[in-house]
């Protein structure tokens, strides 16, 4: 069944129907909520609460805008919420957050490393640094970087500018540089005092 | 030509990343290790990013099944007649991805299962149906149980997470079943609890697999 004909019975309440839709989209809604989320309970939990609230409004979508678009933008405010609720934050959801350097922001150092991070990053690693972004950094890394959407159908789905999105991509890729090299200074370090250890016992 | 310091060319970085090439920041990236890293390191963070969506995964099964029961439960959707045939295609595909020691248990739960198939038993033995079906199930788990208890300490230590999240979800399937059989006893005749009640079956015996199969590692 084509998307579109899924839709139109989606509409009238068509069970099949429904089920196509969730078919055609439970991977990419997934995957976002478990980047943004990292634990795969609550990614279920995100994902569930997502496609029930899009079967909800199923009857008012009305094509102005792409229907993937549509899907995205929901999941992600559901995903926002749920990271405003833990944090407390009041934030509004088109206010992208914007940490400075004491709340998570890359940091402006000139004289940082010159040793690169070049084969260094896996997924775990950067899963884990991914993690540690605020909300709104990782809300369009995941969205441009991992999910491939445009920047101005990110502006879309999170309200926000286009130049806004070009700059949280731009905040959250320096971010997660600092974060990754922070893991490889420890690492080094933790190695160094494991060899030193090793000499002392011989 | 003006010169580009290290900081210009981070406030430029941005662009660069984006596609555009200021002949300055060019000049200055050819010749300064450090501003050339960052360009290197967030190109990798830009590729790794991408290689994280090949690994897009499918939600469990439980995921479908709990939206459809809510979907069902707010009148959003009419209830779908499906055949047991269609039921028992899904059941077939689901089984490859069974730990080889619990197959011959789940094989047997579907032959249970596949009692209310025959029409011939349909109208008399619907609670008989349900009994069968419930030893059955009892069977497989005990035969998770018996195997697990020869390693159970080890994953504790090694896997205690995954561990812990698999003992929850089971919880969440057990009660599930409960409703369901509450349900069947209730209003034996009606095919839409026996479907769930079936799908709650097989997830539970696809996460007493998975159970096996993350406690054989």
């Amino acid at each position: 069944m084509p998307e579109a004909e899924a839709l139109r019975l989606a509409q009238q309440g068509d069970a099949a129907a429904f089920e196509r839709i969730y078919q055609l989209h439970n991977r990419r809604v997934y995957s976002l909520c478990l980047r943004m989320v990292g634990n795969t309970a609550e990614a279920e939990d995100l994902t569930q609460e997502a496609f029930l609230q899009l079967f909800r409004k199923i009857a008012t979508f009305r094509g102005e805008s792409a229907f993937s678009t549509w899907l995205h933008r929901l999941a992600v405010n559901v995903v926002l919420m749920r990271l405003r609720k833990k944090t407390g934050s009041e934030t509004s959801l088109e206010e992208v957050t914007e940490p400075d350097e004491e709340t998570g922001g890359p940091r402006k150092d000139f004289g940082g490393p010159d040793l690169g991070l070049s084969g260094s990053i896996d997924r775990v690693n950067l899963q884990r640094a991914i993690d540690q972004l605020p909300a709104g950094y990782k809300s369009v890394f995941v969205l441009h970087d991992v999910q491939g959407y445009e920047h101005n159908e990110i502006a879309e789905i999170m309200g926000c500018s286009i130049g806004n999105s070009k700059s949280q991509l731009h905040k959250a890729r320096m971010r997660l540089r600092d974060l990754l090299h922070e893991r490889e200074r420890a690492r080094a370090r933790e190695e160094r005092e494991a060899f030193k250890r090793d000499e002392a016992e011989e | 030509m003006s010169a580009m310091n290290c900081e210009k060319f981070w406030e430029f970085s941005e662009q660069w990343m984006d596609g555009e090439r200021h002949p300055g920041a060019v000049s200055h990236a050819s010749a300064c290790v450090r501003c050339k890293t960052l360009i290197e390191d967030l190109e990798s963070i830009h590729k790794a990013g991408a290689a994280l969506a090949m690994t897009e995964e499918e939600p469990p099964a439980r995921v479908w099944l709990a939206i459809r029961a809510q979907l069902e439960k707010e009148r959003l959707i009419r209830p779908r007649r499906t055949g047991w045939r269609e039921r028992f295609a899904a059941f077939e595909a689901f089984r490859p991805a069974l730990a080889g020691a619990y197959l011959s248990l789940i094989i047997a739960g579907s032959v249970a299962l596949g009692w209310q198939a025959n029409p011939n038993h349909r109208l008399q033995d619907q609670a008989e149906w349900l009994n069968h079906a419930q030893a059955t199930m009892a069977s497989v788990e005990a035969g998770f149980t018996t195997g697990r208890a020869t390693n159970v300490s080890a994953i504790q230590t090694e896997n205690s997470d995954v561990t812990a999240t698999l003992n929850k979800n089971l919880a969440i399937v057990d009660n599930m079943i409960s409703m369901c059989e509450k349900s069947v006893r209730e209003d034996p005749q009606n095919e839409m609890t026996r479907d769930y009640l079936y799908t709650a079956y097989q997830q539970k015996a696809d996460l007493l697999a998975t159970m096996a199969d993350s406690e054989g590692r």
